[in-house]
């Protein structure tokens, strides 16, 4: 059992073939990430140039600001093991720990889920809690408990989200020139609306096409929702992550989403669509919710994961004080990593028995319980009469 | 040394990186961050300019029906000091915010300005289109102001009043332009934009403005009891390339209005000339003389305060040295705060309607020797009104008796 859950990760698969060692791995996960990078540059910086609305010097910035996320934690994590390793303090040693380390990572992903217009000095502080809060001190990486990057970002979003606010926040200098987007992202206007209104949702930022190029408002990588697809086609392919953990998480939302808008009297695709492409939903997804030491690793364990954070996420973004929910939900879920490996490892290694059914069986009434939580949560978006009405009809 | 940084070198490197990062990078999003700001910035100047453009569409639809199309266009810097209509010693210069030239195709046909002027108040601001291949105005259009709008004033301004400017020539040595009774220092003040952008386009476009030769030598009250009632101003002129002199008067509202010493051959524009020149005098229009019988030392007066549909009408009887009032009577339409209407302020021999504190007040206050104070409530209209008056009663005492 221990070999399920205890063990560092993320394992080798095939530990002979150096195609498939961590190193590979992270080299894959890196160029599943580039499609949102580039992405990230076109949307804030090429296009908003090409419009002719910022200088060349305000086109470099996204890019600019992406690569010192990485830089700045891959630096603070050499001079964390130049002060720890007394023994150890030569180039050669501390180059090879930070490449073994994959030190870029969670500085790349923090600025993806940054707002354009987040001061340099707010980064440095979120790469400071993500590579070392986050990640050294539990020991580095493999051993952290919860993403580098997301605690990073929430030290952020907690602390400082108002000064990123007041240094120009997260449109860009097209989007701030359409006067329907009226200062707020596809879910804050969700969160400040409370309605569930094709009109007021999806209108002012054009379609659900707009959603899935990514062409919306949004921080800097959550937006491109069709680069984020072909990350997660590329790294599936390459078997970096588990192909079904983003979509059962992506899925949960969906129908959760459905069931909501239909409570609200619109039983419509577009809002479960909408609900999916707004946020960092698809980047959570894809890049958090697989991360492979932070989430479960047997296959059981990541389905109960991606259930449980679609979920949180639709439960988070009704009751929490952000619009979005993903990135608290993963949080909290990491928390959980380690009880869901270890009953779903004895379930997979021991069959369904008597102690194990216990627990999966409070494993489902917690996620029904907050399933039905979220939806009743959710009813300040439509009338309790209409739910009811529902009741009523047997139709729950 | 060697051995420090064969020790700590990399994690020096490391750390300067991040202080460089933290450096030029802050910089950086500073930089960001500001632009933030020129953007909106160029962004209001961008809307700013449209708002204008559309403007200026409209006024050349209005005003060049041949029109097509609006550039805008640099000024020639010009500043000329007005008077402020109904002020004596109080100027303003007009301003030509903007101007557009219109084109009829590729062609310029003419050029819109937008100019505030001062009518009774600052802040008139009109649009002017001028038509390159007759100098002449095509069409005004008030843009914004801050004219009291009610039917007794500036709505007095009506489509006729403006269609006088619809092809007026700047071709011609002085603007003729009726002003409004009722609304005279707006007309005034519109006056007053016509002849400055005439300047302008002047400026603008090498344009000559053609010159009457007039010299204001003098303008003064009349003071002669023979004449004054008709003609409250007598001026000393001289006039034309051979600097002929005339002594003429003029009309309450300063329009040439008889020959006292001379001969009449002044033209149509020398007159006009006169009459502004006359107007910029800062000699008052709020009162006037009605009559004066020698035999009985009767002094009739009138004055304009806030009711401008009756005069104050004073009657001074003078005492036999004819240096001082031996009595006064006042017919006043004027209305004042309640507390100025009880009998006790009624003055013996007042005879109209309404109580004319103010006005016996005053003329008290001149008649006993003391200084005229102003007085609330009537400090706008009726008290320099009788201000005026006083002061040109002053006047004609000091004619009777040899100018003291």
């Amino acid at each position: 059992m221990a070999r399920f859950a205890g063990g560092k990760a993320p394992y080798l698969r095939i530990a002979d073939d150096p195609s498939k060692s961590t190193n590979a791995l992270m080299r894959d996960f890196l160029i599943g990430m580039f499609p949102v990078i580039l992405f990230a540059w076109y949307k804030n910086g090429i296009q908003v140039y090409l419009e002719g609305n910022i200088a060349f010097l305000e086109m470099l910035y996204p890019l600019f600001f992406i690569i010192i996320g990485g830089l700045s934690s891959m630096l603070m994590e050499g001079i964390f093991f130049y002060i720890t390793n007394k023994e150890n303090r030569n180039v050669k040693g501390i180059m090879m720990k930070l490449k073994n380390s994959f030190a870029l990572i969670p500085g790349i992903i923090l600025a993806l889920l940054l707002p354009l217009y987040t001061p340099i000095w707010v980064l440095l502080f979120g790469a400071f809690m993500a590579t070392i809060v986050g990640k050294m001190l539990f020991g580095g990486f493999g051993h952290n408990i919860f993403n580098p990057a997301l605690l990073g970002y929430l030290a952020v979003g907690f602390t400082l989200s108002g000064v990123i606010a007041s240094a120009g926040g997260v449109f860009n200098q097209s989007e701030v020139l359409v006067d329907a987007y009226a200062g707020a992202t596809p879910l804050g206007t969700l969160a400040s609306s409370k309605q569930i209104s094709y009109a007021a949702l999806v209108a002012p930022y054009g379609s659900l096409w707009n959603f899935f190029l990514g062409t919306i408002p949004g921080a800097l990588g959550e937006t491109g929702s069709l680069a984020i697809i072909i990350g997660y086609l590329w790294l599936s392919i390459r078997k970096v992550i588990k192909w079904s953990t983003p979509l059962i998480y992506v899925g949960t939302v969906f129908i959760l989403s459905w069931l909501i808008g239909a409570f609200a009297g619109d039983g419509g695709l577009w809002f479960p669509t909408y609900s999916i492409l707004s946020g960092g939903l698809l980047f959570g997804a894809v890049f958090m919710a697989t991360e492979p030491v932070t989430t479960p690793r047997n296959p059981l364990g990541k389905i109960i994961f991606a259930l449980f954070l679609g979920a949180l996420t639709v439960l988070f973004r009704f009751i929490g004080n952000f619009p979005e929910g993903v990135g608290t939900s993963l949080i909290v879920m990491n928390i959980f990593t380690m009880p869901i490996d270890s009953i779903s490892a004895q379930i997979r290694a021991g069959g369904i028995r008597k102690q194990s059914l216990l627990k999966g069986i409070m494993i489902v009434l917690i996620l029904v319980a907050i399933i039905v939580y979220s939806l009743i949560k959710s009813g300040t978006i439509y009338s309790l009469s209409a739910l009811l009405g529902w009741f009523k009809l047997g139709v729950m | 040394m060697k051995a420090f940084f064969a020790k700590n070198g990399v994690v020096l490197v490391f750390a300067l990186a991040l202080v460089l990062i933290f450096a030029f990078g802050g910089m950086y999003s500073r930089y960001m961050t500001d632009q933030v700001e020129v953007h909106a910035e160029e962004e209001a100047k961008r809307e700013e300019e449209a708002l204008e453009r559309a403007m200026a569409l409209e006024l050349m639809e209005t005003m060049f029906p041949l029109g097509d199309d609006v550039t805008r266009r640099e000024l020639t810097p010009l500043e000329i000091d007005y008077l402020i209509p109904g002020k004596s010693s109080e100027y303003f210069q007009p301003q030509v915010e903007k101007s557009f030239t219109v084109y009829a195709g590729t062609e310029p046909i003419g050029v819109i300005y937008i100019v505030v002027s001062h009518g009774n108040k600052p802040g008139l601001k009109l649009a002017y289109g001028i038509d390159f291949a007759t100098d002449s105005i095509l069409g005004i259009s008030v843009i914004e102001h801050s004219e009291t709008d009610t039917a007794s004033y500036f709505q007095k301004l009506d489509e006729t009043y403006y269609a006088q400017f619809s092809g007026l020539s700047f071709d011609t040595a002085v603007l003729a332009i009726d002003s409004v009774a009722g609304a005279t220092y707006s007309s005034r003040g519109i006056e007053i934009a016509t002849i400055f952008v005439r300047e302008q386009y002047a400026s603008d476009y090498d344009f000559e403005i053609p010159v009457v030769i007039v010299n204001l030598n003098q303008v003064d009250y009349n003071l002669d009891p023979a004449t004054f009632a008709d003609h409250p101003f007598v001026a000393d002129v001289t006039y034309g390339t051979e600097a002929k002199s005339i002594e003429c008067y003029l009309a309450l509202d300063f329009t040439f209005s008889g020959v006292k010493t001379g001969v009449d051959d002044l033209t149509d524009d020398e007159k006009l000339e006169i009459k502004n020149q006359a107007a910029g005098s800062g000699l008052s229009t709020l009162s006037y003389f009605g009559s004066w019988d020698q035999n009985t030392r009767t002094l009739v007066m009138h004055a304009k305060g806030y009711v401008t549909r009756y005069t104050i009408d004073v009657t001074f009887v003078l005492n036999a040295e004819l240096d001082a009032i031996e009595s006064y009577s006042v017919l006043s339409h004027e209305s004042y705060d309640s507390e100025y209407n009880s009998a006790e302020y009624a003055t013996p021999g007042y005879s109209g309607p309404g109580v004319p504190y103010v006005e016996s007040m005053m003329i008290s206050q001149y008649r006993d020797g003391d200084t005229v104070d102003s007085i609330a409530g009537a400090s706008q209209k009726t008290g320099p009104a009788i201000r005026s008056l006083l002061d040109l009663f002053d006047l004609f005492l000091d004619s009777l008796n040899g100018g003291e």
